[in-house]
């Protein structure tokens, strides 16, 4: 190992270090700009030049591969000039209008150039003025500023997988920008607002908000995916003001998605709520705490004692803390209802006894990115955990293999072998693989069929994940059963990726009508969410879930809600629940309570509160706490989260990070055909945005709605035109049409979590396509 | 002396662009003595580097030193590449040799690729070359229906594939990193070395690069050997180079002479000066080459070591004539201005520097010249200098400071008298 000498140091460092990582090693500070240890050398902006010994030129210290004996000398007259001659280069052309700049107080230039500049600059001519862009509504850009170090550019190339922004131009006039005017479309463009050493890219949602020094800054964690990305979030006084990603590289490395950055601009939304609101006469009243906790219990009280406690269900969001969860099933269970779930999106329930204690990835996510070979069973990670997929699309780009089996094609930021099902026709694609893997079937298959399984046969123990949609799918326990078969014929081994941010801890904490905390079996099984809807229920929980837009049969959901007795919300936002409810209780929503999650891998993070909570609004826990204790239900007299936290812990007990994928398998029923009757079959999911309460109201993410189909299926139902009307067995709505030839024949696109498009229904349920009428297309614009 | 005697021999023979007309001058008789003989690949790479023979692009790197850094035993493609992006200011040797003599550069390649295990080769001219790209199009047709170009050459084992490459008009793409950038489809811009093109070159495999004089020296030096070659010129700058004259001469133009000639013979070969002028100054290599001061010119011999130890570069051979009607202020803007506007832009000493220079050149020109602007200058050069990535921003200091110290009292005159010294009316 070559023995070099940085500033009088020595330092023994593996072949092939740079001089900048073995400088770093030592502590030795070495200034820098398009440097960065996750992307690869560019060694443009010159600002690491240093001495060293025997050559004629100063070197770029990122880009200097150590050499056995090397002197090097990082603030000799020699490093210096060269230091301080680069700087003076680079702000010639700089506006240095730092006390405009959102990146003021935090710019590696502002600190570089008051740690090593020359204090006079000689540059008394013009400086370049470069014009603006627009980008899209997340990233402020401000070109003028920009000193083409390129790290954005080699983001988009490196870690986000699409190459959105570029250079143009020469010289003093290379610019950074998309070329073709347009909106970023990456779900990870706003690490490049991290990235930028200049106030080039900055927030737009935050802009003008602060000043970086006036920011407080505490830990938090992501509630939008499974992935659990730790977060810096950073509030002035009541308000959160951004997230940022915190650093771990055992989860999401130096990277969040936007999702995770910029739903807290809807912790503002309108329709928050901050004040108990009461359903008086068919109105709302803001109501006291007193008032409102008085007419939650005699309200569940009156449910439990004319119907009985099984009229009564409890349905919570699995972006609740363990905390929450395991109070919320203490409540609902303490009043005897065994009606407990979370799985609002789910509607194939019959595998139930054969779930995990809950879905996990089974292995450390760091180690996805050493997997040669995954497959993907209806796992589209890019929207649903874009962090975990960064770590599978390392494993494709070091040579690994990632199939995909899905309802459609997706689009994926690497490359992956794709089967995509005739449509609706789910269940027969994991069917027919596995024929072919145990080599029942000859050459009759497709091509795509064989080759798959043929890599999957010469695999030495595929990972095989199975994803969030597969079980949005009606026949969903069908194929949880070959898939489980798949595995044994592969030689592989099975991971979950789970929905949501604590989906891990919804199961452990007791949150399904079949298991307690822990995953004991529960004495009484009460019913799944799907069925609850036509069960007759007269009384209903909520916390932090519309199953309006969060259910997969919204319209059913709001009719049973509608015609339940008694409904109580615990709600952030009471837009949905106005609809329903008869009390409305003021939740803390992200960043103002404080709890802990338990992530895809089985990691138990916490969190803790950045901002008081809006007015009157309370953490759910002390909310739930003080229900039971009302209602007099044992073991609810906790003072403080600490001790919900221990309460928990012992209930669930020591869990194991590696479960098995299944239990033994209950035998199915017959399956029901899922396409029946004529039309198109309906395929949909959650788009990225539109996941959870919180990151729907999030304006600068907001998308909307479209259908989307494949050109020829267009072409033979001769539609044309922009709108189209969509029609299920149970409604209608009008969409702009998106030609896409990811979607199969057969099929119409339509997302969940819209409220317009929830009237359709379930997805995989028959619809047809029309024209728009001419009113109708008005009607919806 | 020995003039155009060697990749311009047929330069005024009718068609000597066309196959037939190369054959019967022996043309192709090298490529096929190595292919059928056989001569080993080693044995050409030490008969290139007894021949002296150095990189005729710029840069004067020894061509057989160059080829043996290519590694052998590798498995997948190794690339040949031709530099014919000639976008010197003051050259246009390449072009001539594309223009009349393109089956020489056509089988150097052949040659070189063999010698190398060179599969694919690819001909990277600058985009205003329209005639030359045709020419050479047209040359490798023919290449391909003599079997000297593609599988099985000559019924050999030997394969190799040659295309054209029209560039898009970017200096900096002369380059051989930026060239490979280009030639990938991406934004023409030098990479940082190491690692070097032997290793790492096109799409990451291992490639030499050279110029199309350099090719075109090839089949002689094999079917008349090394020593020949070596002897055309003199010790260390082996054979004959193309030198383009112009500027304040009679007869400008393309002149291949031996190495070593002494300046005043190519000044009188390229028609002298117009009566009654002085020579002034010379740029020996092109704009990016210091400048030299006449009368120190007329002591020097053209050939690498001689021109250097003038404080200048024989470059690309591009001999630029200034007589004593010039403005050196003007001419030095003008350069500037170029630099500036083929910097790529991608580090920041180039990008931010050369507009600097040109800038307060500018001013200089225009009668708002001050005191301190020389000084800045130089300052302003030193720190650019030995800083960037390529080579580009230390050709565009080299006019600017080596100007200011040779002719200190011109600037000084525009500055105090806001004016030029050089009346342009005289010329």
């Amino acid at each position: 190992m070559p023995h070099i000498e940085i500033d009088g140091q020595a330092i023994e460092v593996v072949a092939g270090t740079t001089v900048m990582e073995a400088a770093e090693s030592l502590g030795i500070y070495i200034p820098f700009f398009c440097y960065h240890p996750k992307l690869s050398v560019a060694a443009n902006c010159r600002m690491c030049l240093v001495d060293v010994e025997k050559a004629p030129k100063p070197l770029p210290a990122c880009a200097t591969p150590v050499a056995d004996g090397m002197k090097v000398a990082t603030a000799s007259r020699k490093a210096k000039m060269a230091q301080q001659g680069v700087l003076e280069f680079l702000l010639i052309n700089h506006p240095l209008d730092c006390p405009i700049c959102d990146q003021g107080g935090e710019c590696p230039l502002q600190d570089i150039t008051m740690g090593f500049a020359n204090p006079h600059s000689h540059y008394t001519e013009e400086k370049r003025v470069v014009e603006d862009k627009d980008i899209g509504p997340l990233i402020a850009t401000e070109m003028t500023r920009c000193i083409q170090c390129t790290r954005c550019i080699r983001f988009g190339q490196e870690i986000g997988g699409i190459m959105e922004l570029g250079a143009t131009g020469r010289g003093e006039d290379m610019a950074i920008g998309t070329y073709v005017a347009k909106a970023v479309q990456s779900e990870l463009s706003g690490n490049m607002i991290d990235l930028c050493p200049v106030g080039a890219l900055t927030s737009k949602p935050f802009r003008y908000k602060a000043r970086s020094w006036e920011l407080k800054h505490t830990p938090g964690l992501c509630p939008h995916c499974s992935t659990g990305c730790n977060t810096d979030m950073q509030s002035l006084g009541r308000e959160v003001l951004r997230v940022l990603p915190r650093a771990n590289q055992a989860v999401n490395e130096d990277w969040i998605c936007d999702k995770g950055r910029y739903a807290y601009t809807a912790l503002q939304a309108e329709d928050r709520v901050t004040q108990p609101l009461l359903r008086v006469d068919g109105g709302w009243r803001e109501v006291s705490w007193a008032e409102a906790l008085d007419a939650a219990l005699s309200g569940l009280e009156r449910v439990v004692a004319q119907h009985g406690a099984e009229r009564l269900a409890g349905l919570i969001s699995a972006q609740s803390s363990n905390e929450e969860l395991f109070l919320f099933q203490a409540l609902l269970r303490g009043l005897g209802s065994p009606h407990v779930d979370h799985r609002l999106r789910q509607q194939d329930f019959r595998a139930d006894a054969a779930m995990p204690v809950y879905p996990a990835l089974n292995m450390a996510l760091e180690d996805l990115e050493r997997e040669p070979v995954v497959l993907l069973c209806h796992a589209f990670p890019r929207q649903q955990q874009p962090l975990t997929n960064h770590r599978l699309r390392k494993s494709v780009l070091q040579g690994g293999t990632v199939i995909a089996l899905d309802s459609q094609r997706q689009d994926f930021n690497y490359p992956v072998l794709q089967l995509v099902a005739d449509a609706g026709a789910d269940l027969a694609l994991y069917e027919a693989l596995c024929s072919q893997l145990s080599g029942a079937v000859e050459k009759s298959a497709t091509a795509g069929l064989a080759h798959v399984a043929s890599v999957l046969l010469a695999a030495d123990n595929p990972l095989i994940l199975i994803g969030s949609a597969l079980l949005h799918h009606p026949q969903a326990a069908a194929m949880i059963a070959q898939i489980e078969r798949l595995a044994e014929l592969a030689g592989g081994r099975v991971g979950w990726l789970a929905q949501e941010a604590n989906s891990a801890g919804a199961w452990l904490s007791g949150c399904v009508p079949h298991r307690l905390p822990g995953g004991h079996t529960a004495p009484a099984t009460g019913l799944p969410t799907d069925a609850l809807w036509d069960a007759g229920m007269r009384g209903f929980i909520l916390l932090g879930i519309e199953p309006g837009v969060d259910a997969m049969r919204g319209t059913a959901a709001l009719a049973a809600l509608q015609k339940a007795e008694f409904v109580l919300s615990i709600a952030q936002f009471a837009g949905e629940a106005q609809q329903y409810a008869d009390v409305i209780l003021p939740m803390a929503a992200f960043a103002e309570g404080s709890g802990s999650f338990i992530n895809n891998e089985g990691r138990l993070q916490s969190f803790r509160a950045a901002v008081k909570t809006p007015g009157e609004a309370r953490p759910a826990w002390k909310i739930l706490r003080v229900l039971g204790d009302a209602l007099k239900l044992p073991r609810f007299q906790f003072n403080e989260l600490s001790e919900v936290t221990a309460a928990w812990q012992q209930e669930i007990g020591e869990y194991a990070l590696d479960v098995p994928p299944f239990h033994a398998f209950p035998a199915l029923e017959q399956d029901s055909v899922p396409m029946s009757g004529d039309g198109l079959c309906r395929l949909g999911d959650w788009s990225i945005y539109q996941g959870d309460p919180l990151v729907r109201r999030a304006a600068p993410l907001a998308r909307p709605a479209v259908a989307k189909m494949h050109p020829d299926q267009a072409k033979g139902l001769n539609l044309r035109g922009d709108t189209v009307e969509i029609s299920s067995h149970s409604g209608k709505i009008s969409l702009p049409l998106v030609l896409d030839a990811r979607i199969p024949m057969g099929a119409v696109w339509v997302p969940m979590g819209y409220g317009e498009t929830a009237v359709l229904g379930a997805i995989y349920a028959p619809c047809t396509v029309t024209m728009a009428t001419p009113s109708a297309a008005t009607a919806n614009a | 002396m020995f003039v155009n005697g060697v990749t311009l021999q047929n330069r005024g023979v009718p068609d000597s662009h066309r196959l037939s007309v190369y054959a019967g001058t022996g043309g192709y008789a090298a490529l096929r003595k190595v292919l059928l003989d056989p001569i080993a690949p080693d044995q050409i790479i030490s008969e290139i580097k007894k021949s002296a023979l150095r990189g005729r692009g710029g840069a004067g790197f020894p061509t057989g030193l160059k080829w043996s850094f290519m590694p052998k035993g590798v498995t997948g493609t190794k690339y040949l590449l031709c530099n014919a992006d000639e976008g010197e200011p003051g050259t246009c040797k390449d072009r001539d040799i594309m223009r009349y003599e393109p089956h020489r550069l056509i089988e150097g390649m052949i040659i070189g690729a063999y010698a190398m295990g060179a599969s694919a080769g690819y001909i990277f001219i600058r985009g205003e070359f329209v005639e030359p790209i045709h020419i050479v199009e047209a040359a490798l047709e023919e290449a391909y229906a003599k079997d000297y170009l593609g599988q099985n050459i000559l019924g050999t084992d030997f394969s190799f594939d040659l295309h054209v490459y029209r560039g898009a008009g970017a200096y900096i793409c002369g380059e051989e990193t930026a060239l490979m950038e280009a030639l990938e489809g991406k934004k023409g811009q030098p990479r940082f070395k190491p690692p070097f093109p032997a290793s790492y070159g096109l799409y990451g495999r291992p490639t030499t690069i050279n110029n199309v004089e350099t090719f075109a020296s090839v089949p002689d030096i094999i079917s008349k050997g090394g020593d020949w070659f070596l002897n055309l010129g003199k010790p260390n700058n082996g054979g004959t180079k193309i030198f383009s004259v112009t500027g304040h001469v009679r007869k400008p133009g393309n002149y291949e002479v031996s190495m070593g000639l002494p300046f005043k013979d190519l000044l009188e070969m390229a028609g002298g000066l117009r009566p009654g002028r002085q020579l002034k100054a010379v740029i020996p290599g092109g704009t990016s080459t210091a400048m030299v001061a006449g009368a120190a010119m007329m002591e020097v011999t053209m050939d690498y070591d001689s021109i250097s130890k003038a404080g200048s570069a024989l470059g690309a051979g591009s001999v630029i004539i200034m007589d004593d009607s010039v403005c050196i202020v003007k001419t030095v803007e003008r350069i500037s201005r170029f630099y500036m506007h083929e910097s790529c832009g991608q580090c920041t000493p180039c990008r931010e520097g050369m507009g600097w220079l040109w800038r307060v050149m500018h001013r200089l020109e225009n009668g708002q010249g001050r005191e301190e602007d020389l000084q800045l200058l130089l300052d302003v050069g030193s720190r650019i200098e030995g800083r960037t990535i390529c080579a580009l921003a230390d050709g565009g200091v080299a006019p600017v400071v080596s100007s200011i110290r040779l002719f200190r009292e011109e600037y000084e005159y525009h500055i105090q008298h806001k004016r030029c010294l050089i009346s342009m009316g005289d010329a």
